[in-house]
């Protein structure tokens, strides 16, 4: 595809650059989402992107001619924008309002065509204010006030429409309603979208790229899962987060951990031993419950390895796909002695995770307390023909506890608590 | 208020050739309205010949050049005063401004009570040094106020808000100390000051309707700019208008209509405030319709409050800028209390 906006060495800002050394491209039809903490000049690249500010070095390029040089008219037939000043005091009509959209395509003592109104009443049918024409735009709700602004900007005809947190001041539903019809368009119109969003899973779910914006600069920018990483998320945002996908749309996902609970020291010392994506959850409660969590063996890249890593948890790995090794066996062997309790999740065993088995069994030989979550059957879980099922069946001999799931595993933990 | 809507133009103009009627029918003198027509058609060419003059030739003397310029200088005043405001108010998207705002006024204020003070004499067109100083001053007011306000190549409302009422107090100031030093002008200047349209003459009808068409002309081409102005400054930037421009223009416009007003007539309040908030409440606030109706609302406002100010304590003759504050303000505080709903919605919903 066709690159049609084409940002150069842009610098932007009112006295001191906002952003420097701005360069990307962005295509035809893309729909790109732009993020970062308030005050990292979203709004501002949106300003000068239009045109309303002037860029204070490099150039704005957009199909081959410089927005900042542009006719105010030719510009406004191109560019629309939906800015964050929603408010409006007069009672202009909802019609009134999306024909202002028309301005660009009216001579100037003339009246609106008949090829106006069709474009208002178009704009009007897709954004779904058909209804409301005759309302007065101040009476409006903020979801309904928002898809008029939208109406008259399709109104303009643009081929790049720029949005400044369009869902910013929303309820969810119409957050969610917003952002389906900003896609749609992007779909249906071959319009180009450029938006600052601050909900990152919105962002995510609803932009085909990301651009992260921090300290004056492209801090990352590229596909949605490019961008975002835990670790670029917790630079930025200074928040340690975990990313998981969407489970309808498998698009990366952001959630938060609370920094209270990481910070308390008061629970008990728990290690887990989990794996495959099975053990998130377990280390998600266990820190939320304010234990000191520490985990392994993982390798390295295993969704749970992920997780931990996000946490912040302690951890014992080992490179991706390799078997668990001696040395990690033991220093994981270590690590349980010196903890209150060991967690063993509802993980499928194989012969590469096998040893942590074994290290669990000669845990609980040592005489600390083992909780086995027991979600589904060894059997079913049991690729080492018959090797895991055995050692299994004996630790849960010696364990303190089978459990059902993780919710159980902390009361179990809760009992051990109140006895020490 | 919906059916008078779509006619509103048409109504008001109507209303006022009745009040023009009337207006120079009034008068220590009674002259019938019907008789003031057909001495007012026969100054017309072609029409004429076809009646025979059956009045004595003083009342045609007292209708055209006493009567009649004071009129229409009222319509012209009141026409130029209201669409000030309404370019004011719309400009500074805020119902407290008026066309005395950014200091306009008080530098024709200043530019008068000089030339007062002083002494000047003046002849250009046959006007005096008074309007011919205060309008002058107003313009340089108005310049010094933009470039005040100014800041990079754009200018800010509330810069240019704050401004106007730095000059304002400034030249106020000065208009104050003037007085002070020159006692003996005192009565001449707060006369002068309180506003009024005695011993007006066509002179200052012809100074000021050239100001008034090419202010009207400006206001109707730049209409569609000041609506989608309304909207936000960066949002009609988005849909192609140089706002910067149209407000330089705008602002200068309403200006010198402001100065000139005042130049030919003194100070007269509330006329640029109210009348496009009335205007506003029956056509809203599209300027395409607000313009017109406020011109056509301004000069009727104008004529009537004259009128009063004739014929209250007559032989007396009130200062036409009392009379417009005296009966506008009781008027406006009705207005304000019988309309439900935000006259010019600010603040918060």
């Amino acid at each position: 595809m066709p690159e049609f906006l084409l940002v150069r060495d842009l610098a932007c800002g009112y006295t001191y650059p906002v952003l420097e050394n701005l360069n990307f491209e962005i295509e035809h039809g893309s729909c790109v989402g732009i993020i970062g903490p308030n005050a990292s000049g979203k709004t501002t690249l949106i300003k000068t992107l239009c045109g309303l500010l002037k860029p204070q070095t490099g150039q704005v390029v957009l199909d081959e001619r410089d927005v900042h040089k542009m006719k105010p008219l030719a510009r406004s037939r191109q560019v629309a924008v939906v800015s964050q000043e929603a408010r409006i005091d007069f009672a202009f009509s909802v019609a009134e309002v999306v024909m202002m959209g028309r301005h660009p395509y009216i001579p100037r003592m003339g009246s609106p065509s008949s090829q106006d109104w069709e474009k208002v009443d178009w704009a009007m049918e897709v954004t779904g204010v058909s209804k409301l024409a005759s309302r007065s735009i101040s009476g409006l709700s903020g979801g309904e006030r928002q898809r008029v602004l939208i109406a008259r900007a399709l109104a303009q005809e643009p081929d790049l429409l720029l949005l400044d947190e369009p869902t910013s001041s929303l309820d969810i539903n119409h957050q969610v309603e917003i952002l389906d019809l900003i896609k749609h368009l992007n779909h249906r119109q071959r319009m180009a979208i450029f938006m600052a969003i601050h909900d990152l899973n919105l962002a995510a779910q609803y932009c085909d790229r990301l651009m992260l914006v921090h300290q004056n600069r492209i801090f990352a920018w590229g596909n949605v899962e490019e961008v975002l990483t835990p670790d670029n998320i917790r630079t930025v945002y200074g928040h340690p987060v975990i990313i998981e996908r969407h489970p309808v749309y498998r698009c990366p996902q952001v959630v938060l951990l609370s920094r209270l609970s990481a910070a308390s020291r008061e629970g008990l010392h728990v290690h887990a031993v989990v794996g495959g994506g099975m053990g998130i959850d377990i280390l998600l409660r266990l820190t939320r419950h304010g234990h000191r969590v520490s985990t392994g063996v993982l390798n390295q890249g295993d969704s749970d390895w992920q997780a931990a890593r996000d946490m912040e948890l302690a951890l014992v790995d080992v490179p991706p796909f390799a078997p668990v090794g001696e040395k990690s066996c033991r220093i994981n062997l270590e690590m349980m002695c010196r903890s209150d309790a060991v967690i063993l999740a509802s993980i499928p065993f194989g012969l590469a995770n096998l040893p942590n088995l074994e290290t669990l069994l000669a845990a609980a030989g040592n005489g600390i307390p083992v909780i086995v979550v027991e979600q589904d059957l060894i059997e079913n879980r049991d690729f080492t023909q018959g090797v895991a099922t055995r050692l299994y069946k004996e630790l849960v001999k010696s364990s303190l506890a089978v459990v059902k799931d993780s919710g159980d595993a902390l009361q179990v933990l809760d009992g051990i608590g109140k006895r020490r | 208020m919906e059916c008078f809507k779509g006619y509103a133009v048409w109504i008001l103009t109507g209303i006022l050739l009745i009040l023009i009627i009337l207006a120079v029918a009034i008068g220590s003198i009674h002259i019938s309205p019907l008789q003031v027509l057909r001495i007012l058609l026969h100054q017309l060419p072609g029409i004429s010949g076809h009646a025979v003059p059956n009045w004595p030739e003083s009342y045609e003397t007292i209708i055209v050049l006493i009567r009649l310029p004071r009129v229409m200088l009222a319509l012209v005043v009141g026409s130029a005063l209201a669409l000030a405001g309404a370019i004011f108010q719309g400009l500074f998207k805020n119902p407290m401004a008026d066309p005395h705002i950014i200091g306009a006024s008080s530098g024709a204020g200043l530019g008068a009570t000089l030339a007062i003070t002083l002494g000047l004499s003046l002849n250009w067109n046959g006007l005096g040094a008074v309007p011919l100083v205060a309008s002058a001053g107003a313009f340089i007011t108005v310049i010094l106020v933009y470039n005040v306000a100014r800041s990079g190549g754009t200018v800010p409302i509330p810069n240019l808000l704050l401004a106007g009422v730095a000059f304002t107090s400034l030249l106020s100031a000065l208009i104050s100390l003037l007085m002070y030093l020159g006692q003996d002008q005192m009565h001449t200047i707060v006369f002068w000051l309180m506003g009024g349209l005695s011993g007006r003459s066509w002179n200052h009808v012809i100074f000021a309707l050239p100001y008034l068409l090419i202010g009207t002309a400006v206001a109707v081409y730049y209409a569609r700019d000041l609506n989608l102005m309304l909207l936000g400054e960066d949002s009609a930037y988005n849909l192609g208008v140089e706002v910067e421009r149209v407000k330089a223009i705008l602002l200068l416009v309403a200006s010198i209509l402001t100065g000139v007003a005042v130049a030919a007539s003194g100070m007269i309040g509330f006329v640029g405030l109210i009348v496009p908030h009335v205007a506003r409440m029956v056509v809203g606030p599209d300027h395409r319709k607000l313009v017109p109706v406020s011109i056509l609302a301004g000069a009727i406002l104008l004529i009537t409050a004259d009128i009063l100010a004739r014929t209250i304590l007559a032989p007396v003759e009130l200062p036409l800028g009392v009379v417009t504050a005296l009966f506008g303000a009781p008027f406006f505080i009705l207005l304000l209390r019988s309309y439900r709903g935000p006259l010019f919605r600010t603040g918060s919903d």
